[in-house]
């Protein structure tokens, strides 16, 4: 029986292709789009999921006043019967930690933590005890990929490297621990045991597991109360007029960019990208069911009368069942091999896209595939299958199918199709516009031709007292060379040192003698070129001179905003107190800049400060004449190669690290033109099915106009009419929705690109323009037929 | 074997009542050749799907055997299509995907027969049509008397004791016509019940009665 009915089900398919393409394509593309994104929304909300007990895993937070930012803290204050264990993580950024292993160096990113690191979390180890190694002051661990990276197919496991931050010290590898998956926040390529010795004085997080009789708040109350009460607290300045708190684990996914977390998160969460990714799995799955629902209505008129003789040849409903049943499966089956085939195809450029490193297993893509069909498929056969079983066979027998109103019902659907894909339209249109105004827009300040490097890395301090003076000589020497050279050559503009103006750090700022308490607010370090090299704009005093100031002086550099915020009127008056550094008597401010935009254009330009600090081990900004970039990018390796032979020369043009602030938008944009052409196309492909359909069944009018004298222009544009009104009515029912999604949309960002009237106009006529071209190749082979053909069969 | 009393169909529009069928009776015994004549509209066809379960009337009685089969429900009227009747149509309406071999196995398929004796009936059916070098070809490949020969293979093949034919002979030349005739002809000599609908007066002198139908109302019943 099964034989027979898949041999019916494809001879099914094969007498009729363009149904069968048409569904294939359209559950294809569909269900390709839902688990794709599926795949990344999963990853999302399961991130760091991979802990058995991340709902336990709490991290420790201090907020220094009640407007300042919740930062990351390391209290040495556990002693709580609650906390089971606890864990202290300093991580270390690409490029601050040097390994070497024989003639080559590398600097990855990585973390230094207690030896409860393995017991707190779950990293798999795959050599060495979780229990122990982390005990062990000379051990290192590095991931599988560093391994492979350091030593190539070499057996790591005893090697010995040279590892250099403040000191230089001999590590062996004893320990691999796998890749940290997708799902995890944090990201490292190797862990050393913070028993081994302090690197530089970077402030820790300290993660604790709770036990079952937890309470947060009551746990949170606790420890301020202990702080406050305690005279070995009350000394430290950090505790005074602090709070601490405790934050879950798997609550800072989603809050890394309202709280400080010293690097130890390397990934954040949005939870409004989610939900518009939501969206569109939902546009799509409606999208992609109508038009299966539509196709199957088209294919059972065409098989309906293969019904009919099947009934009288005894088949009972429920074989005419079962028969429809192994043609669907057969089908879902054949597109679920074939997407589980393309999804490992794309994976790696839809990885790209959302910048994220998914690698689900082949069998939980073919299921998840199956899972996605079967839903779209079962949503979709729910009207085709009660018009199914509605047929009287004496009819189907006739050919006589459908009534007009049941075709009216048809063209809703394909209304509907069309006004989800015209907002899809619409918002890619105005995504991709203001990706491209934050782009182009004037930052209010230079980045062309800009490099940021670094030549020297922070000295590693050991031997005797003299050793020291020595080596700390011989920095400063480099370091007047690296400066003399950079300022004589041609190629280059000018130079200065100090942060990228999009990486400011935080601090707690105030206005002295005001009453406003301590805010987090933005600062950079920098060097007194650094006004020229950016083409900063100065308001009012003047800025920092090597002649008149000192780095590390009392003196800064506010910008507009700053002097808004805190509302001075006369800058000599004025002092700024930093909570940490100047609680005092503060900092004197000798001038303002006019704002510029060193955050991403969702704000306005924010209060910032600028301090004057020279270290030689701060990067450096390079400004190259106008087309001497080469020249001047190889002059700047080779004196990077001076100082450190056999040393990756690396840099950034500052252009680049402004474009990969709008990652988030050009992911979006990117994620949201790939779906609205799916969505384009499975629409079209709907609107060619009901297309091919009329047309066919209109044969017979069409020949008697024609033999009445009507042009093939005439039957054209009848043909094209209809569906041209149906178009039209989706473009009136989309405009609205688009334009207030839209709206609320850019309600995300300061400056916005405008929402005028030409985009609705050419989403409009994109549409439009796709549904006449997939109908009129349809209308023009039936008008251009000769009549006599037509009107032969009755 | 079939009994119609006093079959009505109509259809009820907004201001009328159209009669296809008005006060039918008809008794028709087992062996019969009977053929329904009539002008295009006059409700041959109609009666033809009461007969053949695939319509019902809007008034009246119908049993087959003496047993009343107007409130069948779907499952017992299929099985009737399984096992008592077969239909033959002027389109002959075979499935155009299917080969001539898997066309006249499809209603054993339904019938659970199993499938070597499938192929054993089948067989036997196209070497009594001398199709046995077509069997591998698609409907279009023949010609419209072979086509409607495989209808009739296909309708007989489950071994029906009624055989519906609907203008069997409607889309065919006159020769080819002859030929489906003899072969219906041989199939009632067998025993076999068979009622057809025609337009052609000789193929109506093949059965061995003929009935007239006009308006819906029988105005002849005359026996060969």
């Amino acid at each position: 029986m099964l034989k027979h009915y898949l041999k019916y089900a494809f001879s099914n398919f094969k007498s009729n292709r363009t149904i069968f393409a048409g569904s294939i394509v359209t559950v294809f593309l569909g269900a390709l789009c839902i688990s794709l994104l599926f795949t990344y929304i999963h990853n999302e909300l399961l991130m760091d999921d991979l802990h058995k007990r991340e709902k336990d895993i709490y991290l420790m937070m201090i907020q220094e006043s009640p407007e300042s930012q919740m930062e990351v803290c390391d209290p040495k204050i556990i002693d709580y019967p609650e906390v089971e264990n606890h864990v202290t993580i300093q991580k270390y950024k690409e490029g601050e930690i040097k390994f070497t292993y024989k003639e080559s160096s590398f600097s990855p990113e990585g973390i230094i933590a207690d030896s409860t690191f393995f017991e707190v979390f779950d990293f798999k180890l795959k050599v060495g005890d979780q229990k122990t190694i982390l005990y062990d002051p000379e051990a290192a661990v590095f991931t599988e990929r560093l391994a492979r990276k350091i030593f190539g197919n070499e057996n790591p496991i005893g090697k010995l490297v040279t590892i250099t931050s403040k000191r230089e010290k001999v590590y062996t590898v004893k320990g691999i621990v796998e890749n940290p998956p997708s799902n995890s926040s944090m990201t490292f390529d190797f862990i050393l045991p913070s028993y081994s010795y302090s690197y530089y004085s970077r402030m820790g997080g300290k993660f604790i597991l709770v036990g079952k009789n937890f309470n947060k708040s009551d746990f949170v109350q606790k420890m301020n109360n202990q702080v406050r009460n305690d005279p070995k607290y009350k000394k430290i300045m950090q505790f005074r007029n602090s709070r601490l708190d405790v934050m879950g684990l798997n609550d800072i996914y989603f809050n890394e960019n309202s709280i400080d977390s010293i690097y130890i998160f390397s990934k954040s969460g949005d939870k409004k990208s989610l939900n518009i990714l939501f969206l569109i799995i939902g546009v799509a799955f409606i999208i992609t069911m109508l038009n299966f629902s539509n196709l199957q209505i088209i294919n059972i008129n065409s098989s309906i009368k293969n019904i009919g003789i099947n009934k009288i040849s005894g088949a009972g409903c429920n074989q005419i069942f079962y028969q429809k049943i192994t043609e669907i499966f057969t089908l879902i089956i054949l597109s679920a091999s074939l997407i589980t085939i393309v999804f490992i195809a794309v994976q790696p450029y839809f990885n790209r896209i959302v910048g994220v490193e998914l690698s689900p297993k082949i069998w939980q893509i073919f299921l998840l595939n199956l899972f996605v069909i079967i839903l779209l498929v079962a949503s979709a056969m729910v009207y085709p299958s009660i018009v199914y079983f509605r047929i009287p066979i004496t009819s189907s027998l006739k050919n006589q199918i459908f009534s007009q109103n049941k075709l009216a019902g048809r063209k809703m659907l394909v209304t509907i199709q069309f006004a989800l894909a015209f907002i899809l339209l619409t918002a890619s249109i105005v995504v991709v516009r203001q990706l491209d105004l934050m782009l182009k827009k004037d930052l209010g300040f230079t980045t062309e031709n800009v490099i940021k490097t670094k030549f020297f890395y922070k000295p590693h301090f050991s031997g005797t007292h003299e050793e020291q003076i020595q080596l700390w000589q011989k920095g400063q020497n480099d370091y007047q060379y690296v400066k003399n050279e950079l300022a004589s050559n041609v190629s280059i503009n000018c130079y200065s040192q100090g942060l990228s103006p999009i990486e400011p750090f935080t601090m707690s700022w105030k206005l002295k003698g005001r009453d406003k308490d301590y805010t987090t607010e933005k600062a950079l370090t920098i060097t007194p070129n650094y006004l020229k090299i950016l083409g900063l704009e100065l308001v009012e005093g003047r800025f920092f001179e090597y002649e008149k100031d000192k780095q590390r002086g009392k003196t800064i550099v506010i910008n507009e905003a700053a002097k808004k915020y805190w509302g001075i009127n006369d800058i000599s008056q004025a002092k700024i107190l930093n909570k940490s550094w100047e609680p005092l008597n503060g900092y004197e401010i000798i001038g303002v800049v006019k704002d510029f935009n060193f955050e991403h254009l969702s704000v306005k330009p924010q209060p910032l400060i600028m301090l004057y600090f020279e270290n030689f081990e701060d990067e450096f900004l390079i400004k190259f004449n106008e087309g001497a970039t080469q020249h001047g990018l190889l002059f700047v390796q080779q004196l990077f190669k001076k100082f450190n032979p056999g040393e990756t020369f690396q840099y950034s043009f500052l252009s680049d690290e402004i474009d990969t602030l709008y990652k988030k938008e050009k992911r979006l944009s990117e994620i949201y033109m790939l779906f609205t052409i799916i969505a384009l196309s499975i629409s079209a492909i709907g609107l060619f099915a009901i297309a091919l359909y009329e047309t066919r069944k209109r044969t017979k009018e069409i020949g008697i106009r024609k033999v009445n004298g009507a042009t093939i222009f005439e039957i054209l544009s009848m043909l094209n009419r209809d569906f041209v009104k149906w178009v039209a009515i989706a473009f009136v029912i989309a405009t609205p929705i688009a334009y207030y999604a839209m709206n609320k949309w850019l309600e995300n960002f300061a400056y916005k690109t405008d929402l005028s009237w030409w985009i609705f106009a050419l989403a409009g006529a994109l549409a439009l323009g796709i549904a006449l071209l997939t109908v009129s190749w349809q209308s023009w082979k039936a008008a251009t037929r000769n009549p006599v053909d037509a009107l032969r069969y009755e | 074997m079939i009994h119609l009393n006093k079959i009505d169909k109509y259809y009820d529009s907004k201001f009328q009542r159209t009669f296809v069928l008005k006060a039918v009776n008809l008794e028709v015994k087992e062996g019969e050749f009977l053929s329904i004549m009539g002008p295009s509209g006059s409700g041959k066809s109609t009666l033809l799907n009461i007969i053949g379960l695939l319509d019902a009337p809007s008034a009246g009685e119908y049993s087959l055997y003496e047993k009343s089969v107007l409130d069948l429900k779907e499952k017992a009227k299929v099985d009737y299509h399984r096992n008592f009747m077969g239909f033959i149509f002027q389109a002959y309406h075979l499935i155009e995907e299917m080969t001539v071999y898997e066309n006249i196995e499809t209603p054993l398929i339904y019938k659970g027969v199993k499938s070597r004796d499938r192929q054993a009936m089948v067989a036997d059916l196209l070497d009594r049509f001398n199709m046995v070098a077509k069997k591998d070809l698609f409907p279009q490949q023949l010609s419209g008397g072979q086509q409607q020969l495989v209808g009739i293979a296909r309708a007989i093949v489950g071994k029906p004791k009624l055989l519906l034919a609907d203008e069997p002979t409607g889309n065919l030349h006159s020769s080819q016509g002859e030929m489906i005739m003899d072969v219906l002809k041989q199939l009632n000599n067998e025993g076999m019940t068979i009622i057809q609908v025609t337009h052609n007066e000789k193929f109506a002198q093949c059965g061995k009665r003929i009935i007239r139908l006009e308006d819906g109302i029988i105005r002849g019943d005359q026996v060969v």
